[in-house]
């Protein structure tokens, strides 16, 4: 009894179990390398983006002499770069007021000026603006997020009903985020409650309080609206994965804390939560850099592409800062790509904000990663 | 992998609580199909195997007995070296000759090898494909693409397992729509399908209910006409039932070898009569 | 957080018999925290039913006030309301009868637009070289010129003082400069290889000699100037026939122009009227709603007066479209002769053209004009069967929403909201990054499950998770400032024109976005392919490398069939996510709203195209709420919302579906 293929015909080979004179090992050598191209070309795309970007944006963000950043680009407000040449082909870039002063000067020596909007100053306003819009994010998300895995994992009884709530969120979770903007748009732009003496026409109705209305006329494009967009775009993910790592906790912890007479709170808070803490807050991590980055949803509840004053700089007090719209960096970034023409002054700016901007949200990235491992260590099971 | 030479010592990194087993395990046979030569085995830093010689006949069936840990899997898997996949084992030590050849050699080639020893494991794992695709599945993988000696081939080892009449009308069917039993006896065809000489079987019937049991039972009597199995299996009245020689692992040394009606009639050694017994389980 | 301290201090058994407490009152401190959770939890999930309702009330429905408070959403205003008044007036004004005759003049702007490619091709065979050369001449004057503007200028300048004019000498200085820089930068000009060595000395010597009062072009470009016009004569002489047929084709469409023109403007007067009289009756029940909740009587009045005096006369439509029919005699009257140089057009193009541009635009022609003479004679029938007053159904409006092929806003004439243009758009690009990403992702995966070192894998899983921490808007700046230009200069190369759609026009295309979007879904799919891959039992791959099988073997015969699940989720849930992304679309896919011309094959992918996503982000910013173009971005809002839905229903299905029994 031998096997149909014999591996040996001729009698060449000196044993039963030697390799058939095939090409088939260098036909699957050829086959794992054209794998491993595939997955390295993509890490090496990924690479040379990284690269560009630094490469160009470098020399923007930082300088060669000390204090060896270009504090002007950070801490300055975005403005119009002027750029006058005179007539001996020498170049001035400067800011509206500087620009004043050299064409006095230069008198009839002048021979052109150029502007280019949002391209000279500092990007300090979207820093400060997204940053504002990060943390109201973070912080809605964050509590309504957790909150609501708690509920569903720890509390809610299982049932059609809240199999289908799952579900729902589940599908949110797919919704492209420029819906979310819309529904930002139409629920906290234009109808979320405020207290307010003298309710807009647009209310969709007010209730009277006594001392004043509660008007549903919306809050307007603000941090608050854009917050609360982002949010609620990330929310999904955050909800689906907290609840995950809750149910990862294997059920035997409970079962023991609730057997030792403790209460169902205190059962979550020092059995449960511990545990599942690492990866809620790694993916919630995850899901913050996500609303970072994200512009489509701000687009209309909360960014601006110009402002010339902080948020602080206004006279509305400390509710004012939330309550007014604010420049995002990744709508920044859009604004002088795509709605400005271009130039080789324009490049500068662009290049500067996306590294800051990629830096940014990378660092978050990198965080969380870093957090899921330090916390990883501390709770084992 | 280098064969180390066959002169057979007594392994030094022995249990301390062992009894040193002076025993040359009985061989039935003077030059078996299988014959294992002062074999160790190490998983990662932990050995599993010490000094194992055995000598496996032709065309009977060869049951490994012993309690749970004892090594009698990891020595079938060393059989076929389906233990290469796992990360870190290797043989420190002796030799696994099969047709005369040292299989740990470097210029064995293992799927040669694997077409040659085949396997059944403990649970069925049918491909999720057809009861045909996975019956000629290792016919396909050697390169054949001629559709009668497939079909032959198909029919032929659906017979040996004893599958044929139950199958022949759904070949096109999906395997998981078959019993366990039936899964399990279409996991035997696909392995004779190519005509090994040797076939393995890690505890064929845990899986199944007594009466799958009983039909993969005389199955496996069957099969040793055309092929010599070796069985492990960890209940003491199958091997009884269907093996022609046993061999009595304990931590990882093969304490007895002999006729299946000595080992259990008359054992010569101590540990191989408190486990037929059942002091140890 | 309080944290239970009563219950970990005081261990007493009293504390089981006393009834619960919390802040002093009597309610069970598990409920309130029990109760705290639901809550939460209620209104994100009420939150986020909202999206659906705020998608349906700013769309296809408007919320009006029942009972003076509170809010029900109504058909009456919404979407498909005031699309089937604005199409009603469209019909009614007697604008959709003009595009009757408007159609087979856009096509014949089409059409002439081809034959004169073709005549310019055909006439480029003799008069090409030529005209290059004057071409490459005056660029390079051009270049040198604005190379020594700093010099020219100021001579310049003081050429044209008078007051005291320029002292001579001082003339000759700035003069000198001129010369000195232009001598520098003619010799920093590099002359295209189309001129001999001899006549680039030449052309040198001609532009080392410019100066700014020198008005004529210097000799050497002039000899080339009239030699290029000398051949462009010979040309046109060569191919008379053809020349002059398209010239007469051209002028053939002219007084039909003029008909449509005078049609125009007798609808949009209608059409204008039509709007205002609706703005009144808006202005009116405003009026009247305001008079409604006045706080005083004189208040009241005065809405009331103000609402009275409103000019709410309806439009005799009638009548008014009476003069408009009546032109369809003018038009008829014009077709016979109209048809006539459309045949002879067909007659007199070379049957056998001499450059490749001009067989396959002809080509194109012979197939487009006998369906132009079609569609012209389709026009009369159209247009004599029309009726003004044909009323519109509700649904109408829903279909030219879903179906029309013409997404045109603030345009002078009418606006459509057809979303067609749009939803190809995505779908191209779509597939687009999909058939990109695939390959790769699936590879990825395969190799760092199955073939990967350990190290390698832990190094190259987090690095891919990474490219998603990657906010969309910088890789469409990618797109802008890098992958443009590298797919323009890339088409350009000689070696590569075998690739259909190279070279490309525009480099923000839908390739462009396809890469790029790519690039964003691999992750997602990796990842998920990478799980599915992992969750195929291992007992498979076992049994296969237990019966002889190689690695390559096993995987591609058993593990990725076993995974064919997952990997089918993991692409669908990659092109939902592809679907939805709005900046590097908004950025990077040029923006032309156009239903993409698939004549053109695989190359199709190189043209610009707008999106879903990305007409909302470019226009809601600068629309009025409740116009009917904000309510069709909130119905394109509903489409994608759809299509998420749909992308998420069909993965749960094909997992459901391919599931692997449990062993």
């Amino acid at each position: 009894m031998h096997a149909p293929v014999d591996p040996s015909p001729g009698g060449a080979a000196p044993h039963p179990f030697a390799k058939p004179k095939t090409h088939r090992e260098t036909y699957e050598f050829l086959i794992r390398q054209v794998l491993r191209a595939g997955t390295y070309s993509v890490l090496l795309a990924v690479g040379l983006i990284f690269a560009h970007i630094i490469i160009k944006g470098v020399p923007v963000v930082f300088t060669t002499k000390a204090p060896f950043i270009n504090t002007n680009f950070l801490t300055k407000l975005p403005e119009t770069l002027h750029v006058i040449e005179d007539k001996q082909g020498k170049i001035y870039e400067t800011s509206p007021q500087g620009s004043d002063v050299i064409k006095k000067e230069l008198g009839g020596n002048m021979r052109s000026e150029k502007t280019i909007s949002y391209s000279g100053g500092g990007i300090l306003g979207p820093i400060v603006g997204t940053a504002l819009l990060v943390l109201v994010c973070m912080v809605v998300a964050l509590f309504l997020g957790i909150a609501s895995a708690i509920y569903l994992s720890e509390y809610a009884s299982h049932g059609k009903f809240i199999e289908g709530v799952r579900l729902a969120i589940l599908n949110l979770a797919g919704v492209p985020s420029v819906v979310f903007g819309l529904f930002g748009l139409g629920i906290f732009v234009l109808s979320a409650p405020v207290l307010t003496d003298t309710p807009h026409e647009r209310s969709l109705f007010s209730i009277p309080l006594g001392f004043t209305y509660m008007s549903f006329q919306g809050w307007d494009t603000c941090v608050l609206s854009g917050a609360f967009t982002l949010a609620f775009v990330i929310l999904p993910v955050i909800i689906t994965a907290s609840e995950e790592c809750l149910r990862a906790v294997p059920q035997g912890f409970r079962e023991t804390s609730l057997a030792l007479g403790a209460t169902r709170w205190q059962t979550i808070w020092r059995t449960v939560l511990p545990f599942a803490m690492p990866g809620i807050l790694t993916s919630s991590i995850l899901g913050i850099a996500r609303a970072a980055g994200e512009t489509a949803p701000i687009m209309f509840t909360a960014a601006l592409a110009f402002k010339d004053k902080l948020p602080w700089q206004g006279d509305s007090g400390f509710f004012g800062i939330f309550t007014q719209s604010v420049q995002a960096l990744p709508y920044h970034i859009y604004t002088i790509a795509a709605r400005i023409p271009q130039s080789e002054y324009s490049e500068r700016a662009q290049y500067g904000s996306v590294f800051v901007f990629l830096v940014l949200v990378l660092m978050f990235a990198i965080t969380s990663v870093l957090l899921r491992r330090k916390l990883r260590a501390k709770y084992q099971w | 992998m280098v064969a180390a030479p066959p002169a057979p010592k007594k392994p030094v990194s022995k249990p301390a609580h062992h009894e040193p087993s002076a025993v040359t395990p009985a061989t039935p046979t003077a030059e078996g199909v299988i014959s294992v030569r002062g074999l160790d085995f190490h998983y990662g830093t932990k050995q599993a195997l010490f000094d194992v010689n055995l000598e496996i006949p032709a065309r009977k069936v060869t049951a490994l007995i012993g309690p749970s840990g004892c090594g009698k899997s990891t020595l079938l898997r060393c059989f076929n070296r389906i233990n290469d996949r796992i990360a870190g084992a290797h043989i420190s030590k002796g030799q696994v000759v099969i047709k005369g050849k040292n299989i740990y050699d470097d210029d064995v080639d293992t799927t040669q090898l694997r077409r040659q020893v085949g396997m059944v494991f403990q649970k069925y794992n049918p491909f999720p494909k057809s009861i045909y695709e996975n019956v000629v599945y290792a016919l396909r993988i050697a390169g054949v693409k001629k559709k009668p000696v497939l079909d032959e081939a198909c029919e032929h080892a659906l017979k040996v397992a004893a599958l044929w009449d139950e199958t022949k009308d759904r070949l096109k069917a999906n395997a998981f729509g078959l019993s366990g039993g039936q899964m399990q006896r279409l996991c035997i065809a696909r392995a004779v399908a190519v005509r090994p000489d040797v076939l393995l079987m890690d505890e064929p019937c845990s899986a199944l209910d007594p009466i799958a049991t009983l039909k993969v039972e005389e199955l496996i009597t069957q099969l040793t006409k055309e092929f010599t199995v070796v069985i492990v299996t960890h209940n003491m009245q199958q091997a009884r039932r269907v093996a022609d020689l046993t061999a009595f692992m304990f931590m990882g040394q093969l304490i007895e070898f002999a006729d299946t009606t000595t080992i259990f009639g008359a054992p010569q050694q101590k540990k191989t009569e408190e486990y037929i017994r059942g002091i140890f389980s | 957080m309080p944290n239970e301290p009563k219950a970990s201090s005081d261990p007493g058994a009293s504390d089981l018999i006393k009834p619960p407490r919390f802040m002093g009152l009597r309610i069970d401190r598990q409920q309130v925290i029990r109760a705290f959770f639901s809550v939460s939890a209620a209104v994100t999930i009420v939150t986020l039913f909202l999206i659906m309702w705020t998608l349906v009330t700013e769309g296809p429905f408007r919320l009006q006030k029942k009972l003076g408070f509170l809010p029900v959403p109504t058909l009456k205003g919404g979407f498909l309301d005031t699309y089937r008044w604005e199409l009603g007036v469209y019909r009614k004004a007697g604008l959709e009868f003009c595009d009757h005759v408007k159609k087979p003049l856009t096509e014949h702007e089409t059409i002439f637009s081809r034959l004169k490619r073709a005549v310019g091709a055909e006439l480029n065979t003799v008069s090409k070289v030529s005209r290059d050369r004057r071409d490459a001449a005056i660029l390079a004057k051009t270049h040198v010129e604005e190379r020594a503007a700093l010099q020219r200028e100021a001579l310049q300048e003081a050429l044209d003082k008078t007051g005291p004019a320029t002292p001579p000498e001082k003339i000759e200085e700035l003069r000198k400069a001129v010369r000195e820089a232009t001598a520098r930068k003619v010799a920093a000009e590099v002359l295209p290889p189309l001129f001999t060595d001899a006549e680039k000395q030449k052309l040198q010597e001609d532009l080392r000699g410019l100066q700014p009062d020198q008005e004529d072009f210097p000799p050497f470009i002039q000899e080339l100037m009239a030699e290029s016009a000398k051949q462009d004569g010979l040309a046109r002489e060569k191919f008379a026939a053809f020349v002059t047929a398209v010239d007469e084709f051209e002028v053939a469409a002219d007084p039909i122009i003029e008909v449509h023109d005078a049609m125009k403007e007798l609808a949009l007067a209608t059409k204008e009227l039509a709007v205002q009289q609706h703005m009144s009756e808006d202005a009116v029940a405003q009026l009247l709603a305001a008079a409604a909740i006045a706080k005083t009587p004189e208040e009241k009045a005065a809405f009331e007066k103000d609402a009275a005096q409103t000019d709410t006369t309806a439009i005799d439509f009638k009548g008014r479209i009476e003069p408009l029919l009546a032109k369809r005699a003018d038009y008829e009257k014009l077709i016979p002769a109209y048809l006539a140089t459309v045949k002879k057009v067909m007659a007199d193009m070379p049957s056998k053209p001499l450059t490749g541009e001009a067989r396959t635009l002809l080509a194109k022609a012979r197939k487009d004009l006998p369906e132009h003479i079609k569609t012209v004679e389709a026009s009369l029938h159209h247009m004599s069967g029309w009726k003004w007053d044909k009323p519109i159904p509700l649904m109408q409006s829903l279909s030219a929403f879903l179906f029309g092929g013409d997404w045109i806003t603030n345009s002078s004439w009418q606006d459509f909201y057809g979303m067609v243009p749009l939803l190809t758009g995505s779908l191209v690009i779509s597939l687009t990054a999909l058939l990109i990403a695939l390959p790769f992702s699936i590879a990825a995966a395969i190799y760092v499950n199955q073939f990967a070192t350990l190290r390698e894998q832990e190094i190259i899983k987090p690095l891919i998770e990474f490219i998603q921490a990657i906010p969309s808007v910088v890789l469409g700046f990618i797109g802008i400032s890098v992958v443009g230009d590298l797919i323009k200069s890339t088409s350009d190369v000689a070696w590569l024109q075998w690739i259909p759609g190279f070279p490309v026009a525009e480099r923000l295309n839908m390739f462009n976005a396809g890469c790029l979007l790519a690039l964003m879904a691999i992750p997602t799919m990796f990842s998920l392919a990478e799980d599915a891959i992992n969750n195929v039992p291992r007992a498979f791959s076992e049994a296969s490398e237990a019966l002889g099988a190689t690695k390559i073997q096993t995987v591609f015969k058993v593990i990725v069939p076993a995974a064919t699940s997952g990997i089918l989720a993991a692409m669908l849930l990659g092109l939902g996510r592809i679907i939805g992304e709005t900046m590097v679309v908004l950025l990077v896919a040029g923006n032309r709203i156009a239903i993409p011309d698939f004549s053109d094959g695989i190359g199709t992918v190189f043209q610009p195209a707008h999106t879903l996503t990305g007409i909302i982000a470019q226009e809601l910013g600068e629309v009025s709420r409740g116009s009917p173009h904000w309510q069709a971005l909130f119905m394109v809002g509903i489409v994608l919302f759809a299509i998420s839905l749909f992308i998420n229903w069909a993965s749960r299905l094909v997992v459901r579906k391919f599931q692997l029994p449990k062993i």
